[in-house]
């Protein structure tokens, strides 16, 4: 507190000593002003009693006088001298006998009075013969006269006297005595002073003592103080309140108690920082168990640095951002680290700000949770479902889930690698992998490419050594679990209908080598049966992206493709499938809007036309967008200014006429990867698109890619037979028609 | 109605900064890069405050910062992590940042500190 810091500065003098000075100063000044009195009372007084014996004596005379005259006082009379001798010496005074003109008659202290001068004009004679009585001063005496009377008439005057000194001497003594007298007494009063304040000061100091015991904890201390005054009421009303302290204390101390126990025994992390990120002393015993011991003045983001450096960092940050307040403190609370990791521990943290009076940050409440587990969980169900999902995939269409691991296994070795491919390339792998695996049902993985990709558009730079190293864990451990049920490969499924061609090429006597390349190519891939993979996968796509329940038409056939060669293709072509369901169809309420009454459709085909096999994808959705692909194209500063200008910018990385990347699509890499992978064919791509009716796209690929042929093209190609798949029939026009009417 | 110009080369971003302070009532300027954003601020004098991106082409967050020598409160748009480009930032006059991904909301919220709608 400050008062008792400013209080200990200064002299300090006890208060025993303050009393006794000041009994002494009252003591003292008090003495003094009654000496002063009783000095000028002692002087005034001690005269005054001289002056009255001084009158009466000269009174007696003065009548004995008269009582021994018969006439009046004759000056040259000295039958009075020897009584006035005798007199005098029994007194001890100086008495006289003085003739009306002033001579003196007769003097106790002289034989021969006839020599003395006139004693008229001395001021007691004077004032006697007017008033019948005088008083003087002169000689260095104290002279008393009074009138001899007699019949009314005055016969002389009668006269005493002593020395001054005698009255001074006198004077003296008396002072002498009160002198000793108020010494005695001071005395007295400093030794009473010492013993009453003594008798005050004593409980005083108890009730002082007993304060400073309550202060530093001693709430069981209590003062003896039995003096019955307003100290002894102090002393009471301390005791109360010491009892009354400890009743407070005992229930705080339960509270207190209560609280220990909840902190220490919660699951969570609770704790306080102040605004300078220091902890404050109160925390759940959860904390040091994750943080380690810590002291007081630790800050937080120190005790977070020993669990996970990246996330303390971020919080330092932050940290700085909340306490200088720019922006709104709910953005930057919003804002801080929220997750810690380390090892396979895994922390949540949850942020509470506490306000002052003012609205004020005062400090910071932080949750901390370990959710290791809730994750562990959430993630080994999260794996269960992928396997079921996976399992599903490979019970329905096993060939193509082998591929998609042998393609992905290449392309995580690849992404994982020491030796980077340039940035667009690891780009396309990147979303490429995380279209495929989301096909085959293995969503985290996806979601982990998404995540990837997402910070590599944000910084524009490779994938990070964390990622890598992320990536190449959540594929081992895939890999891992899928073998287990991945099991043998070499199997050859064939259609009713391929046995039939057979057994009729057999009856017809075809050529042996011909049969023998039926047989052989039942080893490789009907076409349909991928595109009909294809068109699950979109129908799924459709209803996730709210574009409801779409018709998707596959052209049956019987052509089938070696796997090895077009497996890029594929893998690719996945992507022109996802682009045509979420940026070629549109939803619901927009088809409405344009007044469409077919439902949304994608019909797949796959035909072979001369020496070419074309894979088509048909929407009936809202077309491309020409003008927007036009305007991306001039930023992307690649030409535009012709159809094949902006076919090939359609195909180009980082043109999407999407607005909004999703997890699927939108980044505008999927198209340029399936040209990529058409062209690595030695094929090309054809869009045709018709604005509000829809778009197609083909892959032109020479045949000499299939390795073989196909038996008679009787059942190679069907037309579209839109009953099948729902999907009305498209129309389509060229894209150089559509241009040439827009110019 | 306070203008506010928001500097991204992902369209989508622009797009969802853009509807997001629109709504909010706000005047919303898009600019692709950097070197558009200084030239869209002579077109538009009337911009109140600036939202930037930091990865971009042609001319990025922080060369953008640097030529705008702190006219405009200007609120970065970064990933977690970065220390070091956020200090630059901050040493350059940015006010602050907002996340990436992050909840409209809370960008309106952020510019609200700043200017009115």
């Amino acid at each position: 507190m400050p008062g008792t810091n400013e209080r200990s500065k200064g002299l300090r003098l006890p208060l025993r000593a303050k009393l006794s000075a000041g009994f002494v100063l009252v003591t003292l000044s008090g003495g003094l002003i009654a000496g002063l009195l009783v000095d000028r009372n002692v002087q005034r007084t001690t005269r005054g009693a001289f002056e009255d014996r001084l009158s009466y004596e000269a009174t007696m005379l003065g009548q004995m006088t008269a009582n021994a005259l018969f006439g009046d006082l004759d000056p040259n009379d000295t039958s009075l001298n020897t009584p006035v001798h005798t007199l005098g010496e029994a007194v001890h005074t100086q008495l006289a006998v003085i003739a009306k003109d002033g001579t003196l008659v007769a003097d106790s202290l002289t034989d021969d009075p006839h020599g003395a001068a006139s004693q008229a004009s001395a001021p007691e004679i004077a004032q006697a013969r007017v008033t019948g009585s005088g008083i003087g001063v002169h000689d260095g005496r104290l002279y008393a006269a009074r009138a001899i009377i007699r019949d009314g008439t005055t016969l002389g005057y009668a006269r005493s006297s002593v020395p001054m000194s005698e009255v001074d001497s006198y004077v003296a003594g008396v002072r002498e005595r009160i002198a000793w007298g108020s010494g005695f007494a001071l005395l007295a009063a400093v030794i009473l002073g010492l013993i009453l304040s003594s008798r005050i000061v004593k409980p005083v100091q108890q009730l002082s003592e007993g304060a400073r015991r309550v202060g530093g904890g001693d709430f069981d201390h209590t003062i003896n103080v039995s003096s019955r005054d307003e100290i002894g009421d102090l002393a009471a009303s301390f005791n109360d309140m010491t009892g009354s302290l400890r009743r407070t204390m005992r229930v705080l101390d339960g509270r207190n108690h209560d609280m220990r126990l909840v902190l220490d025994n919660v699951d969570q992390g609770l704790l306080t920082i102040d605004r300078d990120g220091v902890l404050s002393s109160e925390r759940s015993a959860a904390v040091d168990r994750w943080f380690g011991p810590t002291k007081p003045g630790d800050r937080f983001v120190d005790l977070l640095a020993r669990l996970d450096a990246r996330t303390s960092a971020n919080f330092e940050i932050m940290w700085g951002e909340v306490i200088d307040g720019f922006l709104p403190l709910e953005v930057n609370v919003a804002q801080l680290p929220k997750h810690a990791t380390r090892d396979e521990q895994e922390l949540e943290l949850s942020y509470t700000p506490l306000l002052d009076d003012e609205k004020a940050l005062s400090k910071m409440l932080i949750v901390i949770s370990d959710v290791t587990a809730r994750r562990a969980a959430e993630r080994s169900e999260a794996e269960q479902r992928e396997v079921a999902c996976i399992f599903e995939h490979m019970t329905r269409d096993k060939s193509g889930l082998l591929e998609f691991l042998l393609d992905a296994e290449t392309q995580v070795r690849i992404l994982t690698g020491a030796v980077r491919a340039p940035l667009v390339e690891t780009k396309r792998r990147i979303h490429t992998l995380k279209g495929n695996s989301a096909i085959y049902g293995m969503q985290r993985l996806s979601v982990l490419c998404h995540d990837i990709e997402s910070r590599m558009e944000e910084t524009d730079s490779d994938l990070s050594a964390d990622d890598r190293a992320t990536l190449a864990k959540a594929w081992t451990s895939m890999s891992q679990r899928l073998s287990a049920f991945v099991g043998d490969t070499k199997q050859v499924v064939i259609d009713d209908d391929e046995y039939s061609a057979v057994l009729k090429a057999l009856f017809d006597g075809t050529p042996r080598t011909d049969l023998a390349r039926m047989v052989g190519d039942w080893r490789m891939e009907r076409a349909s049966d991928r595109l009909a993979r294809f068109g699950a996968s979109a129908k799924e796509l459709a209803l996730r992206l709210d574009k409801g329940d779409i018709a998707i038409d596959v052209q049956r056939s019987l052509l089938r493709l070696p796997r090895e060669p077009w497996a890029p293709f594929w893998a690719a072509f996945t992507h022109v499938v996802r682009n045509a369901v979420d940026h070629g169809l549109e939803s619901a309420a927009e088809r409405a809007a344009a007044g469409k009454l077919t439902p949304p459709g994608l019909r797949l085909s796959a035909t072979q036309r001369g020496s070419d096999v074309i894979i088509e994808v048909t929407d009936n959705g809202r077309g491309v967008d020409w003008d927007r692909v036009a305007e991306r194209a001039k930023r992307l500063d690649i030409p535009s200014a012709t159809t094949d200008d902006l076919v090939t910018a359609l195909f180009t990385d980082g043109v999407s006429t999407r607005d909004e990347v999703t997890q699927l699509s939108g980044r505008g890499v999927g198209l340029a990867v399936a040209k990529d992978a058409c062209e690595r064919m030695g094929g090309y791509v054809s869009v045709d698109s018709e604005p509000n009716k829809g778009t197609t796209f083909a892959f032109h690929v020479p045949l000499r890619v299939r390795c073989t042929t196909l038996p008679p093209p009787r059942d190679t190609v069907r037309p579209a037979a839109s009953a099948r798949g729902g999907a009305a029939p498209l129309s389509t026009r060229t894209i150089n028609e559509r241009a040439r009417s827009a110019t | 109605m306070s203008t506010v110009m928001v500097v991204d080369d992902s369209a989508p971003v622009r797009q969802q900064v853009g509807s997001a302070l629109r709504q909010a009532g706000f005047v919303v300027v898009e600019a692709h890069d950097g070197q558009d954003g200084i030239e869209k601020l002579g077109q538009n004098p009337g911009v109140a405050m600036v939202i930037c991106d930091v990865n971009m082409p042609r001319m990025t967050g922080i060369e953008f910062l640097e030529k705008l020598g702190g006219r405009l409160p200007v609120i970065m748009l970064t990933t977690e992590g970065q220390p070091e480009l956020k200090k630059r930032a901050k040493e350059l006059g940015a006010k602050g940042w907002i996340i990436k991904p992050f909840k409209p909301e809370l960008l309106v919220q952020a510019v609200n500190g700043f200017v009115r709608s």
